[in-house]
Parts: structure tokens; sequence; C-alpha cells
């Protein structure tokens, strides 16, 4: 209801032609009055309207002629309504006016209540899609790009603000995390309903609020009668030089409200692990890092996998893998939730190595190995999971994930060592079943209780064979001209875990854990140098007890204390053939750290803890097992438990918006007890044999700071850092041998933000190791530099460059290395066809040569490469 | 984010005598992320419109990057800034903005919206009638609800220039709006003293402000993208105004 009052007072007309309507307007007392709304109407309809001056005065135009009503309006005074004639277009009509006050105001509070777009609850903010289509759109991005608050950068990335999103879920599922890019750049958008954005996105939902988090997530909701639809994308590249290699995967998935399905296949010979994009599938982030038994895995003596010395993978991979996996969700109600996943992948991958190794050893002549080492590996693997969630209600649920994985390797190398050709052959099987259990029940708001099982059983198997017997004099004199080496280890683990969590008011956190493992294991080891073999019958199993209490304190915003105690227990039984041993030990450790943020730009971090931990099974052979073909190791045969401190600190200064940033850390650690070993060495094989010495101590130094130039609009980067061991060993029954290394490196780099087209990256590096034992020094001085650049031609053209230079100091040749890359993208039609063009080492580098320093030996290894190859490739999206 | 949109629709009836009286309108910013309250004042000839405190979001800046992936997420803290008061004077097409945190006035001398009345569609805002009206607004095509029975020629921020008080005004796509949320009359017995007055600071036009603003804006890009690690590379985006101004007189052709 409103209450304003039309009072009808004076009127004069008066006609001048001047073809407007003007006059003054003034309040009882003769003054004038401004903001005064005039308006002109006709049959309810408004003409034209104006408001007074501060002088009182309007001029409204005339633009029709006929009967119109004057009305004059405003807050303060009362109506004023008055009928006008206008005879002819070009009148010219004055009308003055005296407006009395109001005697009462009446103005209503109100509240607009519509139907919004969009909606917004606690946490979460739902966006109707309905509202933001307009026909046009054809993927989830092209949806996503129209909501307010939400912006999606030309590479596909989702921000909320300046705050990329953790996933972007599909009626609460997901298979992608961080790689959502895959769903928003194909998914059809008409099957969308809703739009969710969640704030403090937590991935357990119980601990949404006892944890802390900043995440953000998306969910798309779909709409009820959705059908499931199919839908991809696949790329294709191809070497147009050779056709010898190249590069081909696919996407292709389907969702719908209870059923989702997602296939993806990888295939490529340019060093690419295909599995890359899987690990997120086989360890989902929902999971927690922190399980029950993590880390559990039976000895494998033998690795058949190149080793490759701080190179990037995709120059010195001769690969030829192919992946398929097929994954799906089900819902077959809103509490349960399966998801299960299947992958298979294979490979065969080559690896070519030359090493010429100098050994500098104690009380023995000088001696040079040369290898040249060929090796030819393939293996098969298959992984199968299943999870399993059920909610019993919003505070309770119930996880269970079983995964099952077997693999078969095979690896062949052929061998020159010290002009003597060896063939060498070992066949891995290996099998693991897991199955994990974890129960979350909400107790309140703020508190939390997790129940964790494990069982875990693994399996290695492993089958040596290589054709030449090189530990001549260390055989028996009835040794035969081959060795052979079979093993069969297998263990098992069974753990359970109790996790309470209480997150204050103030913000302090107190955690209560309680937790016990189980591990068995069985290795048994056969070396044939002869018909008798060496015997390793190892009976292995360990018990560990650890009750941990922690507590995060926040004294202010600025300071926070967290100390954490944990005791633990340890029982130890190992028997091998007639050895029986059985340790039990009891251990306290605790951990302390300090947070300190002194204000925006200082910010200080440090931790002290104090470990222990039993020693691993594979040091604990009571005889000889062959670990390469030219390499015996013999044990420890009594478990012990080791301790360590260490001790951390670092320090920030500055924002990464600020001009200047600094940060450094220092690491510095203390092994009480640790295993060395007395190695025998000749020419043709060594034999390590393991010991325990005390303290071994390192020391890590790193920093950088960052300048922002501003006038070049650029950023000058300072690098260094320092690593510093102290540790000792024998050789050949020597004394024992203090060993120092001592690495450090520093290094510019310069880098451009300019808004043109054009952008580089320069930087050099320079690394110097040195070795010193008891007096000994050895030292060498490496560089590396690179020249990266940018073109951004347009938004569908751009193409960068890589050039890479590396100096190695002490080789006597070929010490200089150039290797230069070159990628150019070309967007035909965005999100649906991309063509790209990859020169791979143009300057077809074949080989490449590193040096490395250990405390007996200096190494120069060359590595074979891939060679130059032109990539072009096709993405497109069905 | 507190976003309480749904309220309740109250009733007070205030009596005011006297030519003292003030009208007080709260309007509510939304664009999708941030939520804002304004206050606009109006007594006889000048307004003054009050927009609060930006909420604060993330207090810590958050670097992280992803080796596996060669990517580099920044999430910058959202800055705090402190009252923006809008002064403007009835029948002037200026405004001026203090922003007390460097005492400046930043004067913007607007051109005049041209309405366009739309007298058919008509809603129902509370208990108001409120009538249709669109315009171009700087690079926005907006749409607005205004009200007759409320004879104050205003509105939320800068907008102002129809017959009657504008309760609701929004961009086309309605990724950005002003809502009414209360409307009332308050007196000065309630001991509300409502300064009209500029205050004092260095005067700086809008063309410089934005000028200065958007170069110290694209100079934190420049340093983010001069800051990314080596074989990442670095896409800036457009940088987009957010809001209602998108395109100012000065940069039309």
């Amino acid at each position: 209801m409103k209450n304003i009052y039309l009072i009808l007072l004076f009127f004069f007309i008066t006609q001048i032609a001047n073809a407007q309507i003007s006059g003054n307007i003034y309040s009882s007392g003769q003054i004038p009055v401004g903001q005064v709304i005039v308006k002109l109407q006709k049959d309810k309809n408004i003409m034209t309207y104006t408001t007074s001056n501060k002088s009182g005065e309007y001029t409204l135009p005339i633009k029709e002629t006929g009967n119109f009503e004057l009305i004059f309006s405003s807050l303060r005074y009362e109506e004023v309504v008055i009928p006008i004639k206008i005879d002819k277009l070009d009148a010219e009509i004055t009308q003055d006016i005296t407006l009395f006050s109001k005697e009462i105001i009446q103005l209503n509070e109100t509240i607009a209540i519509a139907k919004k777009p969009i909606t917004a609850k606690k946490d979460t903010i739902i966006y109707d899609a309905a509202f933001f289509l307009n026909g046009n759109e054809q993927v989830v991005e092209d949806l996503l790009k129209k909501l307010p608050g939400l912006t999606v950068d030309e590479n596909g990335t989702i921000k909320v603000g300046e705050q990329e999103v953790e996933k972007v879920m599909i009626e609460n599922d997901d298979f992608f995390e961080k790689g959502y890019k895959i769903v928003t750049k194909n998914m059809p958008v008409h099957p969308i309903d809703k739009v969710e954005l969640i704030q403090r996105y937590s991935n357990n939902k119980h601990l949404k609020g006892i944890e802390k988090s900043e995440k953000v997530a998306l969910n798309l909701k779909l709409k009820e009668d959705a059908k499931n639809q199919w839908f991809g994308n696949a790329a294709l590249g191809i070497d147009v030089s050779s056709l010898d290699y190249y590069k081909l995967s696919g996407n292709l998935m389907s969702f719908g409200k209870k059923n989702k399905y997602y296939l993806l296949t990888n295939l490529n010979n340019i060093g690419k692990d295909a599995t890359g994009g899987l690990s997120h599938l086989i360890n989902p982030n929902s999971r927690g890092n922190n399980f029950v038994g993590d880390g559990f895995a039976t000895e494998q003596y033998i690795h058949k996998q190149g080793m490759r010395l701080g190179f990037k993978d995709e120059r010195t991979k001769i690969n030829n893998e192919e992946l398929i996996s097929l994954n799906a969700i089900f819902n077959p109600n809103e509490k349960l939730k399966i998801k299960p996943i299947i992958f298979y992948n294979s490979d065969e991958n080559t690896f070519v190595r030359q090493q010429v190794q100098s050994y500098h050893l104690p009380d023995q002549e000088d001696f040079t190995n040369f290898e040249d080492y060929r090796l030819r590996n393939a293996f098969q693997n298959i992984f199968a999971k299943v999870d399993v969630s059920y909610d019993f209600d919003k505070d309770k649920t119930l996880e269970i994930s079983s995964k099952f994985n077997t693999k078969d390797g095979e690896g062949i190398s052929q061998i020159n060592f010290n002009a003597i050709d060896l063939q060498e052959k070992v066949n891995t099987q290996t099998k693991r079943f897991d199955q994990e259990m974890q129960y979350t029940q909400k107790l309140s708001k703020s508190k939390v209780i997790i129940l964790q099982g494990r069982f875990i059983y693994d399996e290695n198997q492993q089958d040596y064979y290589i054709n030449t017997n090189y530990f001549g004099a260390f055989t028996p004199s009835n040794s035969s001209e081959n060795v052979r080496q079979k093993s069969n280890n297998n263990g098992n683990l069974l753990g359970l875990s109790f996790k309470y969590l209480d997150r204050k008011k103030s913000g302090n956190l107190l955690e209560f854990k309680v937790q016990n493992k189980l591990e068995n294991q069985s290795l048994h080891n056969l070396l044939y140098f002869s018909q008798t073999p060496r015997i390793n019958d190892i009976q292995y199993s360990e018990n560990n007890l650890n009750v941990k209490s922690s507590y995060i304190y926040k004294i202010n915003a600025k300071l926070s204390l967290r100390g954490e105690l944990s005791a633990q227990n340890f029982n130890l039984n190992y028997d091998n053939l007639n050895i029986s041993e059985k340790s039990h030990e009891w251990s306290i450790n605790p951990s302390f750290g300090i947070d300190y943020d002194l204000n925006d730009k200082h910010k200080f971090k440090t931790n002290y803890t104090w470990n222990t931990n039993s020693s691993p099974v594979g040091y604990l052979n009571a005889d000889y097992i062959l670990t390469a073909y030219n390499n015996l190791n013999l044990g420890l045969s009594t478990p012990a438990v080791f301790n360590k401190s260490s001790l951390f600190f670092s320090y920030n200064y500055g924002r990464w918006t600020d001009k200047l940033m600094f940060n450094t850390h220092l690491f510095y650690n203390k092994d009480a007890d640790y295993i060395s070993s007395n190695s025998l060495i000749n020419q043709d094989y060594s034999v390590g044999q393991y010991l325990t010495f005390k303290d071994k101590k390192s020391f890590m130094l790193n920093g950088s700071l960052d300048y922002y130039l501003k006038f070049i609009s650029s950023n000058l980067k300072f690098k260094g850092g320092l690593f510093q061991s102290a540790y000792a060993n024998q050789i050949n029954n020597s004394a024992q041998r203090n060993i120092r290394t001592s690495n450090y490196h520093y290094g510019l780099e310069f880098r451009t933000g300019f808004d043109g087209l054009f952008n580089f990256h320069l930087g050099t590096k320079n690394t110097h190791q040195l070795m010193t034992v008891d007096g000994f020094k050895n030292k060498y001085v490496n560089n590396y530099s690179f020249v990266d650049t940018y073109f951004n031609i347009s938004e569908k053209f751009d193409f960068q460059t890589n050039l890479d230079y590396y100096y190695f100091g002490n080789l006597e040749q070929n010490n200089h290395y150039y290797f230069v890359d070159a990628t150019a993208r070309y967007k035909l039609k965005e999100n649906k066809f991309t063509l790209g063009l990859q020169a791979k080492n143009l300057f077809n580098t074949s080989t490449f040569t590193v040096n490395s320093l250990s405390d007996i030996s200096q190494s120069v290894t060359s590595y074979r490469l891939l060679p130059r190859y032109i990539m072009a490739s096709f993405e497109f999206r069905f | 984010m507190n976003r309480t949109l749904s309220l309740l629709l109250l009733l007070i009836v205030c009596q005011l005598y006297g030519q003292d009286n003030l009208a007080q309108i709260t309007y509510i910013y939304n664009d999708g992320i941030r939520q804002e309250l304004g206050e606009l004042y109006y007594k006889s000839d000048s307004t003054i419109f009050v927009l609060n405190d930006f909420k604060k979001k993330n207090t810590q800046e958050n670097v992280e990057f992803d080796e596996s992936k060669n990517r580099i997420t920044i999430n910058q803290p959202e800055i705090d800034i402190a009252k923006r008061v809008f002064y403007h004077r009835l029948g002037e097409n200026v405004y001026y903005q203090s922003i007390p945190l460097n005492d400046l006035l930043i004067k913007d001398e607007m051109p005049k919206i041209q309405w366009h009345i739309l007298s058919d569609e008509i809603k129902e805002i509370g208990s108001y009638t409120a009538t249709k009206a669109v315009a171009d607004f700087r690079g926005s095509k907006i749409e607005c609800y205004f009200t007759y029975d409320i004879p104050i020629s205003s509105g939320p921020w800068k907008f102002d220039g129809l017959p009657g008080l504008i309760l609701e005004v929004y961009t086309s796509d309605y990724q950005t709006r002003w809502e009414v949320s209360k409307i009332e009359v308050i007196n000065n017995d309630q001991g509300v003293v409502i300064n009209f007055n500029l205050p004092k600071g260095d005067i700086i036009t809008q063309k410089e402000f934005i000028k200065q603003d958007e170069a110290e804006a694209s100079q934190i890009l420049r340093q983010i993208q001069s800051r990314t690690p080596a074989g990442v590379r670095a896409q800036r985006n457009q940088m987009n105004r957010l809001g209602f101004e998108k395109i100012f007189e000065w940069e039309e052709d």
C-alpha cells in the first residue's frame, strides 16, 4: 500500500510560442525546489520527463498534441497533477507551481524475492544452466564461460576468482581430478541441468570443516531424462621425415546419472610415459596420503631399467608403449558407489649405454673398465581395481578398495665388458593384491574418527641367467661357465589403524592415532656358480605398534606450534636356514615445529624430528645374492632398528607479486646408525658386504632470489644450493675410509614478461662436484644453459623454440652439446581441431656423454638418444 | 562467502517532519564472485553512495607448481579495500569517488545515460510497481527496473536519471547486478549523521585513475609471466574489466 496523496492545487496556463513546457517550482515560502520529477503523461503513458534544477526551473520538450497530465512529484512534497492541453507542436507553455510539504513520508522497507538463476547455499552456489544457455554452446566449457564468477582461460583452466578448481565432477563422481579439461572441452552441454560451485572443498566429505581447505570444485548435475551419449577426442601424430615415430591417443566417455564410462588409449614411441595420465586413477587424491601399510613391497634384487643420469626421458627412452584403460562408475542407489578400473599396458624399450669407468683404489693399482651395454626390455602389465563406497548415513561412510596387479617382464642384454661379449637375460614376474578398508564417522561438527584396515599380498619372482661366470677367483674350482639366480620372494602385510581428529574452535587441531602393522616376508634365493647353489631362505616377520598423538596449537594468527610424540614397539624375527635372530625394541619419537609469519613479508618455518625405522629386509641376506652381472652382496643377517634425526628450517621473504622475493631452506640429517659396506673390488667383479656404521651426516641449503625489473618488464633470478655429506665405508678390508662429498651449484635466469607477441627466457647454471676420500680430492665443473623463445602470433597460432647447451668440464673431448627443439600449434577451430608440428633434436645428436664421480671411480657414460624427428599432429573432438 | 540473497519482507513505517529527512536505500551487488552492500543516502540536492568493504577471501598467497604437468597456479590474495564513497550532486553528471586509503578523489564526468523506458514491461518489486528501462552504459547493455512510486531520480552506484528510483539494474547477461534490499527513511532524531560534503583529497580524473590502475594490474601480470619456470609456456589472459564499465567514452572510436 502506498500513501502518496494527490492534491490538486493552483494552475495557470499561459501560452508563449517556444515548443516546450517550462516553469518554476517553489515551495510554500517561494523557495525554489530542485530535484522535482516532472512527467508529461498521456493515457497513463509517460511521454517525457525531466527534473528541476537547483533554481527550481524545468523544461520539457513538446512532441505531440492532445490532452496531457503534467505531474510534479518529489519525495518531500505532495504530488501535483495538472491537466494540460496542447493544440499545436510549436506551442510554448509556461507552468509555474507551488508545492506543499508532505505531512508524513511513508516508505516501506522491501526486499524483492524473485526466482534466481543463481542460488546459494552454505559453501555451494548453484547455477541453473538453462538460464545461461542461448543455443550456440557446444561443450561444457562454453557454458562455464558464461557463468558469473567463473573464468575459463584459453588453455581451458577454470578459475574461481584467481583460484583454479580442484576437479569437475559429474553427479559427484570424478575420473580426472586436475585433468578435468578432458571433460569440459569434450562433453556436450545439453545434458547439463545445473552447475554447482563448491567452496571449501574437502576430498573426504566428513573432513569438511575439520581439515583446512581453500579448495573449490565444480559439480555438474545432469537432467533427469538425460541419455548417455558417447563423446571424446583423439590425437594422432606422425614423424613426417621418416614415418618412424608416432603417437596416438584417444579418450571416449559417456556419463549418465547412474552409470559413467571412460575409455582411454595411448600408444607412442617417442619416449612418453603412456601411463602418466593414470596415476590419479590408481591412487586418487581422495584416498588421502596416509594409509596404514603404504610403502610395503617385497624385495627385487635385479633391476633392469636403463639408469639415466639427470637427463630427460623424452631424449633417451627409446620405447614402444601401448596402453588401454577402461573405467566406470556405477551408482545403483544414492548411498552406494562402485568404481571399477582395469588397464593393460605393454612396452618394448631399448637402452644403449657406453661407459668408461676408471678406478682409483687404496693399496691397489688403478685400472679402467670398458663396458658396452645394450638392453632390450619388454613387459606386460595388467591392473584392476574396484572401489566401493557406502554411506550408512550422512555421517558414516565405509570405503573398500581392492587392487590386483600382475606384471611379466623380460630383459635381454648384450654386454661387451673389457672386450668380452656377454649375454644376460632376466625374467621377472610380480603379482600384488591389495585390500584397503576405511570407515569414517563424523562424531560432531569438528570431531571425526577414521578406522583403517589393510591386507597386502606381494610376490616377486625372478630368474636370472648370464652366459659367463665373472666371479672366477671367488667361486669354487668346480664352478660352471655361466651364472644363474632364481629368487622367489613373497610377503604379506596386515595393518589396522584408528585415528581421532578434533579441530578446536580456536583452530587448534588434536590428532590421536593407534596403529599396528604385522609384516611377513619370505625370501628364497638360489645362486648357482656351480651345481651347488648358495642359498638364502629368509623368513622375516615384523610387528610394529605405534601410538601417536599430535597437537597443533595456534597461539595467534602469526604463530603456531606443532608437537608430536609417538611410542613405537618393534618385534622383529629373522630366520635364515640355521640362523635365528630376534629383536625387541622400544622407541619414543618426538617431533616439534614452529610456524611463524611475522607479517605478510616474512615467514619462518622450522621442524625437528626423531625417527626410528627397522632395517630393510633386502639387507639381511646371510649368503651371497647377485645384484648385477659383476656384483654380489652379502647382508647383515641380524635385524635391527635405526635412528635418525633431522632438522628443517625455511625462511621466505616477499610474495609472488612483490618486486623482491627470496626464499631459502635448510636440512640437516643425522643418521645415528646406518648401513654402509666393505667392498671387495677387482677389475672383473665386486662383492659388497653390508656393515653398520655410526654417524652419517648430511646437510643441504638451497635458496633463490627473484627481482622484478619493472623498466624492462623482466624478472632476474639467482639460484644456488649446497649439498654436503660425510659418511664412511671400507674397500678391500681397508680401515674405515672417511668420505666427504660436496656439491654446489649457482645460476642465473632472465625471463621477459612483454605484452607483445615475443618473449624469451635465458638461463645458465654451474654445478661443482667435489669428493674427498681420506684427503684425496676429485672434482669437476659442469654447465647447463638454455634459451627459450616464445611467439604468440595470434590467438590461433603460437610457436616456441628451446635451445639447450651442456658443457662437461673434465671430458677431454666432445664436451659441448647443443639441442634444439621447436613446437608450433595452430587452432583450426577452437575446441574442435588443432594442428601441431613438433621438431625434436634438430641437430640430430646421436649420443650424449656425462661424467660422474664416486668414492672409488670416475665414470664417463654415453647414452644413445632418440634421433631427430619432425612430428605433425592433429587433434580433434568427436 | 556469506550470501543471503533470500531475505525477509519487512514493513517499517517511518514518520518524518521538516526538511532534514533522509532516504536510505540499501542495495546488494553481485557478480557471482563478490557480493557487496551499497547504501544510497538521499537528501534534497545530493546523494552519497557508500560501498562497503570487500570481503577478504584468500588471505594467503598460494603458488603451486606442478612439475609433472608443467603448470603453475597462483592464487592471489584478494585485496582488502576500505569503504568507498560516491558523491553526487543531483542534476550534475559528475560523480566523485573517495578512496580513503590514499586520500584520493576520483572525478568521473559521465555522459548522461540515455534511458529508454519500456512502459509495457512492468513487475512488482516488493510492494512497488517497477517499470523496465534499458540503456547502453560504457560498453554494457544494461537493463533496470525503477518505480514511479518513489520520486527520487537516483539509483545504486553511478546509475540515475530516471523519473523514479532505480530498484534493480543489471547487465543484459545478468552477470553483474545491483538489487534493492531495503528502503527506509531516517531522521535526525535517530542520531544518524550523514556527511554529504566532499572530503579533502587530491583529485584525479576517472580516465587517469583507470589508466594507472590498469597499468599496475598489467604490471603484476608481466611480473608473474616473467617468473614462470623454465620450459613452461606462459600464456597471459586478456585482462577483462569486471562490472558494468567495459568501454569508456574516451576509448570509443
